[in-house]
């Protein structure tokens, strides 16, 4: 009995059950690691590894085996009959900035024999029959293999693939096993010309050409003209098997893209069932934890999953630790599923099992393939992108102003959380990717630049009420975000697209409209008075626009001072509201009420010159940029240079930007200077403080980004 | 173009009241820019059949209380009702409405977005002046119009729509509208409990049976009059009774499948579909099925005692069975 008795029971050897079993291993602990085969052994992969993924291998010090693979840059993503588009890893993040193409055969005999190196016990050729349960049945304590021998351990990790025959018995695993998903590949050689990008395929008809299947094709460069080539198919068709759809695939590559006129296969076609239906709170029951695969974990666009098997496997043994020097009893693993959840939430659930509802992405994927506002950079971050690219829209979105902040940090930190945590309850069933924009806030350590801070700055007092500043603020940021969804709407450039169907223009608009009818829910739900405020600010800043645009396109005649007029209605409105909306709630004198919301005016105006005028300057930037492309930062014509730009006659060449720029920021620092004056009489040390700090974020920022 | 439908509304002091509804709306979104003006306007100078002020005032009348600011609410409903045609004519690419230009052909599919953004806040300000019950009722309604507008979408091209989730979508993008007055008349005339229900189950039904007639005469109706392209919706993925209807139906069921599933569906393939769903008894279906909420609509206001208001009820819920266009 004693020699079956383990610390920690793992099912399977890929990525997840090796990562796992080490990191476990590592800390002490007597790990039982059991696989069906004996290594090293193949496996039906894409075998893409993305840059997460190779950051985790080199937080746990294993990167430098990898140094011989293929390294890349990024992803191509090319959709039929609407071009391709590379999106690169951006530069700002952690070391490694690479991913990596290793095949599986090498890939799992590494993890695996570093497992072993670090004491992990090894059963090869072991097939898992059972759980064993405690004598009331309700807590997992081991496994029976089918030579009916038992182990025992505190805790069974499940990393046995998307077939998991222990999610299964657990009942965790909501795919009917006739409904799998399959993906099928083949290495190739003697191709020309291959980046270092993963390429996408999107989409893959049938045989007869007329349909799209829910699934996508990979190119993966593995160096040497040699690539990893396959197709995943999300759901059993009737008329198309795996097969079929790869011959097509291949034979479609060779004729229409003369980088692979001339490949050929190496060996055999390998292929492997795969499962879609990651659901956090089915991730984990009393004495189980699944990985990788066996939880579902598998992007339905892009086929991606090592990167989440090593992710999982690593969070696994996180909770395990935590339970075992907690001396817990491992019966509420609930923690790892609250843990999946807030690091995954929005990026699974967008394509999920439904064939449904993939069209319904595909629709708008397809439909908004070169669009840069900030909305459908996030479907697509959420629908196809690896993690770790399209991050663009989190750092446009939330600039980190904690070093302006002296007081009140914590409780700031802890009101934006449920703040959040208001918007994820009221988006992530129905809109996951939005939750997923919400979530990008929330695991950023520092304090997010956004409305909210300004109305709970402004609402703090020694009575107020915290609730209901976290309500206020739900409801504005809510209002906010269906601003973002508004701006996504662009015009018809011809009488074809016209008349054509636009998905983003409908998606834009409905969630925009959701958004801001959620918004003016919870408001109404308080006094009047908050609902009469939010909607005049709202009712301005849609003047402002709308006045703006159509200056914008009559030209000349619009002078600075008109723009800055118009400005202040458009945009600076948005910080005034915050700002009244926290001075209401607290019951500040009409007079302190006044200054601040004169100052945020001043200062909102400011913000958005700079926010304007660096966008402006950098309108090309944006990862996969190309001509017709639609910029997130949306309306750059509506900006500041734009104006100076035109007054100075466009068909300038020698339009000094740079000077140009200055010249806009010189107006933000006027704005700055008058909203100082704002609060020089203010009764309350620690908001001026705070609102001064604030000020001198906006001149660091103009310093640093125009 | 009359401001109301004269056909059906018997009461004439009503009607004379519903004309002052434009002046409201004018004097709350008037602005010193004269064009912006113009454009936020537009919709609301084309009049139309104000049928949802007209059933707020009807509503108002099975109370017993009366004060001519009730208007101010009806104005507000209408508002709600005029934004949310700015937004649905960009998603439609409607190039006009009541024989006019759209905003969006006019101005532009970000004016039009931004104008609708602008008569609902304005809404939502007129109320907010009125009384925070009916303001939060109000905004209730108007999350369920968004939801049921964002869950058909989301549907869009799901062949395993349950018809009875297509109820609930309709019910809430088009029935809210129309609930949303009933509610809120008789709410504010202090009419009982069982009124106010009755009301809201009056409007409810005749929400419903008004868009099921108007996904009939989407797949059968005359373009000329509708103004719109036969069976565009089922390019578009959006599936109505009758849709369902046929492709649960065993002799149509299969071929209308492929058909829908084409990826870029041509005139012939929407032609064919609508065949499959004539002849799968589909279009017959759901106006039975009209015809049943009709019925309902009356039943739930049997009750009330007879007169103008009741009459215009009833020949309301008849006018809307009779619709082709």
């Amino acid at each position: 009995m004693e020699n079956n008795s383990y610390d920690a029971i793992i099912v399977g050897s890929g990525p997840a059950g090796s990562i796992a079993a080490l990191c476990i291993t590592r800390l002490g602990y007597r790990v039982l690691l059991i696989d069906k085969s004996d290594f090293p052994r193949d496996k039906s992969c894409g075998d893409g590894l993305t840059r997460t993924s190779a950051r985790l291998l080199h937080t746990l010090g294993l990167l430098e085996h990898f140094s011989a693979y293929q390294k890349t840059g990024g992803v191509r993503v090319l959709v039929q009959d609407e071009g391709e588009r590379n999106f690169e890893y951006p530069g700002y993040l952690a070391e490694p900035g690479y991913g990596l193409v290793v095949p599986r055969m090498q890939l799992d005999q590494i993890l695996h024999r570093k497992a072993l190196e670090a004491g992990a016990e090894f059963k090869g050729k072991t097939i898992f029959d059972s759980l064993l349960y405690n004598a009331a049945g309700t807590q997992v304590t081991g496994i029976r293999i089918s030579t009916r021998e038992e182990f025992f351990a505190d805790i069974v990790i499940a990393a046995d693939g998307a077939a998991s025959k222990i999610a299964y018995q657990a009942s965790l695993a909501s795919t009917p096993r006739n409904k799998l998903g399959f993906g099928i590949r083949g290495y190739y050689e003697n191709i020309e010309g291959l980046t270092d990008k993963l390429e996408i395929h999107l989409p893959i008809l049938d045989s007869s050409n007329k349909y799209v299947l829910p699934s996508y094709g990979w190119v993966f460069p593995m160096g040497n003209g040699k690539a990893n080539i396959g197709v995943g198919l999300i759901e059993k068709t009737e008329t198309d098997n795996i097969q079929t759809v790869m011959d097509m695939f291949v034979e479609k590559l060779k004729r229409t893209d003369n980088r692979f006129a001339a490949m050929q296969i190496q060996g055999k076609l390998f292929g492997a069932p795969m499962r879609f239906d990651f659901n956090p709170y089915h991730t984990f029951a009393p004495g189980l934890m699944l990985t990788g695969d066996a939880a579902g974990m598998i992007s339905p666009f892009t086929g991606e999953g090592i990167g989440y098997a090593i992710e999982t496997g690593t969070l696994a043994s996180e909770i395990y630790l935590e339970q075992k020097r907690g001396g817990r009893d491992f019966a509420d693993l609930s923690d790892y599923g609250r843990l999946l959840a807030s690091r995954y939430q929005g990026y699974f659930e967008t394509g999920n099992t439904s064939v449904n509802r993939y069209h319904l992405v595909w629709k708008i994927l397809k439909g908004t393939f070169q669009n840069d506002k900030p909305l459908f950079s996030a479907i697509r971050q959420s629908a196809v992108f690896p993690e770790g690219i399209g991050e663009n829209f989190t750092q446009y979105y939330f600039d980190d102003v904690s070093a302006y902040i002296n007081h009140n940090r914590h409780q700031l930190k802890t009101d934006l959380l449920a703040v959040n945590e208001n918007l994820i309850k009221l988006t992530r069933q129905d809109w996951p990717f939005l939750s997923r924009m919400f979530t990008a806030a929330q695991t950023s350590s520092g304090i997010p630049f956004r409305p909210s801070l300004f109305l709970l700055l402004s609402g703090y007092s020694a009575r107020s009420d915290r609730n209901k500043l976290v309500r206020l603020a739900t409801s504005l940021e809510l209002g906010f975000i269906s601003s973002i969804c508004h701006d996504s709407v662009i015009e018809s450039r011809n009488d074809s697209e016209r008349s054509a169907f636009n998905w983003g223009n409908m998606i834009s608009i409905l969630v925009g409209d959701f958004l801001l009818s959620k918004s003016f829910e919870m408001i109404t739900s308080m006094e009047s008075v908050y609902a009469k405020i939010i909607s005049e600010a709202i009712a301005t800043s849609n003047t402002g626009l709308i006045l703006m645009k159509r200056k914008a396109e009559t030209g000349a005649a619009f002078s600075i001072a008109e723009y800055l007029a118009i400005l202040h209605q458009k945009n600076s409105n948005t910080f005034a509201l915050c700002v009244q909306l926290g001075s209401v709630a607290r019951n500040a004198t009409v007079s302190e009420t006044n200054a601040l919301t004169a100052f945020a005016r001043h200062f909102g105006a400011a913000y958005f010159l700079v926010e304007d005028t660096a966008n402006y300057l950098h309108r090309n930037d944006t990862p996969g940029a190309n001509p017709d492309s639609i910029s997130y930062t949306g309306n750059p014509e509506l900006s500041l240079m734009h104006l100076l730009l035109m007054q100075q006659g466009q068909s300038e060449v020698n339009v000094n930007e740079a000077l140009l720029a200055r010249r806009c920021c010189g107006y933000a620092n006027d704005e700055i200077q008058q909203a100082l004056t704002q609060i020089e009489s203010l009764d309350n040390p620690e908001l001026k403080e705070m609102l001064i700090n604030l000020c001198k974020f906006i001149s660091i920022k103009a310093h640093a980004d125009v | 173009m009359a401001a109301t439908n004269s056909e059906w509304l018997t009461c004439g002091l009503t009607k004379a009241r519903l004309l002052s509804i434009d002046d409201i709306l004018a004097f709350q979104i008037d602005s010193a820019d004269r064009e912006f003006s113009q454009l936020v306007l537009h919709t609301v100078k084309l009049g139309g059949k104000k049928l949802r002020p007209t059933l707020f005032m009807l509503a108002v009348k099975t109370g017993d209380y009366y004060e001519k600011d009730l208007l101010f609410p009806a104005a507000a409903v209408e508002l709600i009702h005029i934004a949310s045609l700015h937004h649905d004519d960009v998603m439609d690419r409607a190039e006009t409405r009541r024989n006019e230009a759209s905003v969006n052909a006019r101005w532009g599919n970000v004016n039009a977005t931004y104008s609708g953004n602008y008569l609902f806040s304005k809404a939502i300000s007129m109320l907010s002046d009125y009384n925070q019950e009916i303001n939060q009722i109000t905004c209730q309604y108007v999350a369920d119009l968004c939801l049921g507008q964002l869950k058909e979408a989301e549907n869009a091209y799901n062949l395993q729509l349950p018809v009875d989730d297509h109820l609930l979508h309709i019910r809430q993008k088009t029935g809210s509208l129309f609930e949303l007055p009933c509610k809120l008349g008789a709410i504010l005339s202090n009419a009982d409990r069982y009124t106010v229900d009755a009301m809201v189950s009056y409007g409810q039904s005749l929400g419903i049976a008004f868009q099921l007639i108007d996904d009939i005469l989407d797949l059968k109706g005359d373009p000329v009059k509708t103004g719109k392209e036969i069976g565009k919706d089922l390019r578009e993925g959006v599936y109505s009774y009758a849709t369902l209807h046929a492709l649960n139906y065993p002799a149509t069921q299969a071929e209308l499948r492929q058909l829908l599933l084409i990826e870029d569906m041509k005139r012939e393939h929407i032609d064919r579909a609508i065949e499959l769903i004539k002849s799968s008894g589909g279009i017959a279906r759901a106006r039975e099925q009209a015809e049943a909420y009709i019925t309902e609509a009356t039943s739930a206001i049997a009750f009330l005692s007879e007169g103008t208001t009741k009459q215009s009820l009833l020949n309301l819920a008849a006018f809307i069975l009779s619709r082709d266009h």
